[in-house]
């Protein structure tokens, strides 16, 4: 058995494991009773502190000649920093490069017109609006209208490219979305394809020559837009086996990738962490430098994100203090150039953020605490990172 | 869309194959169940942060591979043998159920670490680097590992077709 065949039959196992059907407000249920309980832990520990706070503050008072208050030499952070942090006047653009991916889907609108509804009487164009597309590790997808004309209804094709038929999460034939049993077929050329067909809905999935795996769904009843399905469509699985064969139905290019040393930065990120705590590293996309987590004696105290991105790909600047969706922002100049500094972007990421616009490379850092145990990094330490000269070689 | 809509959404989409990866690794239907649904709720804890990363897959992944982990350092949940009963499966549409049974007998002969590289690699579709920082080990780790498990499935996978009673 080699490794490729493994692959293959290992997906056909795991295709004949039926799940059980789960209702989702099950899972969002256990998850809102798990972030509760984090939430909890964290309340009841800033409580517990504040409690032994007041009672020590109580006693001093309650004492009728008070000893000389010992000093506080803990560090305020907002008073210590350079950088002064404040509300967000105004917003900063949000040029994120991974989010850009309308002219890819645009274009395969068109694409899949060409093989299907030449005449446009049947296939919406590409809508930011309504194409509710979906992104993953080397995976792109999205929902395009499907009418017919005189009819009310709305149904939908739905096309999804993947790098592999691992990151091939979308297609019908294997998430059972449909309950749909799939048949290996063969494409126009020969190529490995499966096709699943129900009285609404007909799939199709084909490995193209290059390992891309395109996936076709279409769907009478567009559930996102509409209730009303559409009487019926016109289309054979040939036609989308036709279709989904086209090889200009291809994945972006991924974002230009910096010339910024994921080893050397992971090293400098471990120096700000310091010996006491454990950095862990994850794989990320191209775009990023580290991904990973801190963790402390025992627990995760942090969850570090940075990524960069060379200057002269003409994103701009990543969005710090977007939309005054933080609590404090503050910037300064290093050399020149600007540094962007936020904190607390509530409530969901209570935290430091840090961008520096270098002379070659745009990098930023996202720095999440976890926790009760979670703390920021020194600020200082942090802008000294992200604007140091080894990334901007 | 809020938290809850665009986790529902993505439940919804990833589930089933959240679930077949559990089932993989953990060789037991329910447990897999239970795998899942504490991977769900760490992801629907984590959702703003990983969705804004755009790494949910990546993220849903190491949960159910973690908890998995986890749930095998518990003493009493230790890898035991079990029915093949205990999944709820159906035939599959191009394989005769035999091959499949095999398969899945040489597979749930595997050590849970063999096993879990085997899935990352080989039904995920990762690098030996992206498994080993999956799974919090060295490089040279993954490849001895997948070596051997590789030998242990074909010398598994000829022992079924020769009638031996490895099934």
């Amino acid at each position: 058995m080699t490794a490729t065949d493994l692959e293959r039959e290992l997906a056909r196992l795991a295709d004949s494991f039926d799940p059980p059907v789960v209702p989702v407000s099950a899972d969002v249920a256990r998850g809102r009773r798990r972030l509760l309980r984090t939430r909890m832990t964290v309340v009841g520990a800033a409580a517990a502190t504040a409690a032994v706070l007041a009672s020590a503050t109580l006693l001093g008072q309650g004492t009728p000649q008070s000893r000389p208050q010992p000093i506080d030499r803990t560090p305020d952070a907002e008073q210590t920093e350079a950088v002064e942090l404040r509300e967000p006047t105004q917003p900063l653009p949000d040029l994120d490069p991974r989010n850009d991916n309308a002219a890819t889907l645009s274009r395969w609108n068109d694409l899949l017109a060409e093989h299907l509804d030449p005449e446009r009487e049947h296939l919406q164009p590409y809508s930011r609006r309504t194409a509710n597309s979906q992104t993953g590790e080397g995976y792109l997808g999205s929902r395009f209208g499907w009418t017919n004309p005189g009819e009310e209804g709305l149904g939908m094709l739905v096309v999804g490219v993947a790098r592999s038929r691992a990151a091939s999460w979308d297609s019908p034939c294997r998430t059972g979305q449909y309950d749909l049993v799939c048949t290996v077929a063969d494409g126009p050329d020969g190529e490995w394809a499966r096709v699943g067909a129900s009285d609404a809905v007909t799939v199709v999935e084909l490995e193209q020559a290059d390992g891309d795996v395109v996936t076709l769904t279409l769907d009478l009843l567009f559930g996102n837009n509409s209730t009303v399905p559409i009487s019926g469509a016109d289309i054979t699985p040939d036609q989308l086996l036709e279709a989904a064969a086209d090889e200009r139905l291809d994945l972006p290019e991924p974002p230009p990738v910096s010339s910024v040393d994921p080893a050397g930065f992971q090293r400098g990120l471990a120096e700000l962490v310091g010996d006491d705590r454990e950095l862990v590293g994850f794989p990320g996309d191209d775009a990023t430098v580290f991904e990973g987590a801190v963790y402390g004696k025992r627990r995760q105290v942090a969850s570090i994100h940075a990524d960069a991105y060379p200057v002269s790909a003409g994103y701009g600047l990543p969005s710090a203090c977007p939309d005054k969706q933080y609590r404090r922002c503050g910037r300064r100049e290093v050399d020149g150039h600007l540094v962007l500094v936020a904190r607390d972007r509530q409530p969901w990421f209570p935290g430091t953020e840090v961008v520096f616009a270098g002379t070659e490379n745009v990098v930023r850092v996202q720095w999440q605490r976890s926790g009760d145990e979670g703390d920021d990094p020194e600020l200082e330490a942090l802008i000294a990172l992200v604007t140091d000269p080894r990334w901007q070689t | 869309m809020d938290r809850d809509e665009e986790f529902s959404a993505y439940v919804a989409q990833r589930r089933p194959q959240l679930y077949r990866t559990a089932v993989l690794l953990c060789g037991d239907a329910h447990r897999a169940e239970d795998v899942v649904q504490t991977a769900l709720a760490k992801l629907y804890a984590a959702w703003p942060r990983v969705r804004r990363a755009d790494s949910v897959d990546a993220y849903a992944r190491r949960a159910v591979v973690n908890t998995h982990l986890d749930e095998t350092r518990r003493p009493w949940r230790r890898e035991r043998s079990f029915a093949t009963d205990d999944l709820d499966r159906r035939a599959p549409s191009a394989l005769p159920v035999e091959e499949t049974d095999a398969l899945w007998t040489a597979l749930r002969a595997l050590p849970a670490g063999q096993r879990r590289v085997v899935v990352l690699r080989h039904y995920w579709g990762l690098s030996v680097e992206e498994t080993a920082a999956d799974l919090g080990v060295s490089a040279g780790t993954v490849k001895s590992q997948t070596s051997d498990a590789l030998a242990r499935l074909r010398s598994t996978l000829t022992l079924v077709d020769n009638g031996g009673e490895q099934r």
